[in-house]
């Protein structure tokens, strides 16, 4: 508040004239009875003048005494303004309490809730460190396991591989076998024949060392049928000798 | 002055908007859902660790008048063979020998003129069989050829095909394709199989100059099974 300027000595101060009938005198705050402008203006020399709560766009200057209440030194349009923007502040500050005690509630949540994951991921790594342990394990036995199922299957194929060659073995034999046979029989025959001819040269010869004996035309046809007989034996033998070659 | 009490308001409202929440009900499971579980065709490897294209392959023993032929076939349903109609020519006996050491006899069902294919018959069940595939196979298709070379032991062979028209081909065969293999006696009637694990085709020979062989297609052998009974059956007189 910026004091008026103090009037000449024995001249006592008025306020200025009011032309206006809005600009009547209003009643004085507590303790200053209400002014009557063509009433005697108290002694207010080297006093300072107040603002009156006439109206914002008056202003209305009433001495200050020394009674004057602190606010009421103060313009009325600044201690409005003053008391919104303390209720503003009054709101704001509860405002922001409200949302200290809110976020102060949600941190404590999240922050159990950051230990309890942090207590579960403590615990999932450790399952995962148990896991990938017998991951590892399995994995060595996997490979064993191939490595003998590789041995296996390989000896699997060798062994029916060599039950494969024995069934050749065993059917080549058999053939061999029926072959031996089928040439035992020709043999057989072969000497059957061949001792026929032989039986029959025998008697052939008989015939012969006794010409005067026999018929001559008998003789010679007898000869003659022994070597059909002897001919067919030999060809049967030589069959029997190119099959044993063979 | 309202207008700042308007502007407080506003703030205070927008506070509220991103003020934090409080965090959700706890969870009661941090496992997956999904748990793994092992996922094996169990038709694809048997309990020995063999594919369903070594199971389906078999040796052929053939029992002529006079002497052995060896050859490889493999399975179509449940008691039918494919192989090389040169495979059991002759035969007085034919015997087939599986993966896995088991031994039967069969009779050759019947062959054909048009390729050098047989279709044998057997009393055991087979299984598993040959997928046919639906197409022939392409020039640069991967294949593999499964079969016993030298009536040995069950053996892989992988393969490219090369092309659709080889050399010295038997005319009387018909359409044939090659493969990058110079595959040994005893492989004929040995199924070709694709990367999906299909027939696409049988092994009928080998090239006399160049490390290929040669193979029947499959729309060649399909012909053949839709025309069972038009096949010239196999006479075993010695």
């Amino acid at each position: 508040m910026t004091s008026p300027p103090s009037p000449p000595s024995g001249d006592p101060v008025r306020p200025p004239s009011n032309p206006n009938p809005l600009y009547a005198p209003p009643s004085a705050g507590p303790g200053h009875p209400p002014t009557d402008p063509d009433a005697p203006r108290p002694e207010t020399s080297g006093i300072p003048f107040r603002r009156g709560p006439a109206n914002d766009e008056t202003t209305v200057l009433t001495p200050v005494t020394a009674a004057t209440h602190i606010l009421d030194r103060i313009p009325l349009s600044e201690r409005k303004r003053w008391r919104l923007l303390a209720g503003g502040a009054a709101g704001l500050a509860v405002l922001g309490i409200g949302f200290s005690v809110y976020l102060w509630g949600i941190n404590n949540q999240w922050q159990t809730r950051a230990n309890d994951l942090s207590d579960e991921a403590h615990g999932l790594s450790e399952r995962l460190t148990e896991t990938r342990s017998q991951v590892v394990d399995l994995q060595a036995q996997i490979d064993g396991l191939n490595d003998q199922l590789d041995t296996a299957q390989t000896r699997l194929i060798e062994l029916a591989d060599e039950k494969a060659q024995e069934g050749d073995a065993a059917a080549y034999a058999q053939q061999q076998i029926a072959l031996y046979q089928e040439l035992s029989i020709q043999g057989g025959a072969v000497a059957t024949a061949l001792d026929r001819c032989v039986s029959e040269m025998d008697k052939l010869v008989v015939y012969l060392k006794n010409p005067g004996s026999y018929d001559p035309g008998e003789v010679a046809a007898f000869e003659a049928s022994v070597n059909v007989i002897c001919d067919s034996a030999q060809g049967a033998n030589d069959s029997f000798q190119n099959a044993l070659t063979d | 002055m309202r207008a700042i009490a308007t502007g407080i308001a506003a703030l205070v409202l927008a506070g509220c908007g991103v003020l934090p929440a409080p965090p959700g009900p706890y969870p009661t499971d941090f496992l997956p859902t999904a748990s793994p579980s092992a996922s094996l065709d169990a038709n694809l490897l048997s309990p020995y660790g063999f594919d369903a294209a070594q199971r389906m392959t078999v040796r052929v023993r053939n029992i002529e008048c006079q002497g052995l032929m060896i050859g490889t076939g493999f399975a179509v349903d449940d008691h039918t063979l494919v192989t090389a109609r040169h495979v059991v020519e002759g035969s007085r006996l034919l015997e087939i020998s599986t993966y896995d050491g088991r031994t039967f006899s069969a009779t050759a069902t019947g062959t054909t003129t048009v390729a050098d294919l047989a279709i044998v018959h057997v009393e055991e069940s087979l299984s598993p069989f040959a997928m046919l595939a639906a197409t022939d196979p392409s020039v640069s298709d991967a294949v593999t050829i499964i079969g016993y070379p030298e009536g040995g032991r069950l053996t892989t062979t992988s393969a490219i095909v090369i092309t659709n028209e080889p050399e010295d081909v038997d005319p009387e065969v018909g359409p044939a394709f090659g493969v990058t293999a110079a595959l040994e006696p005893g492989m004929s009637g040995a199924p070709v199989v694709n990367a999906d694990g299909e027939v696409v085709g049988v092994i009928y020979g080998t090239s006399t100059t160049l490390p290929q062989s040669f193979m029947i297609p499959v729309s060649t052998l399909r012909t053949l099974l839709e025309e069972l009974p038009a096949l010239i059956p196999e006479s075993a007189t010695c």
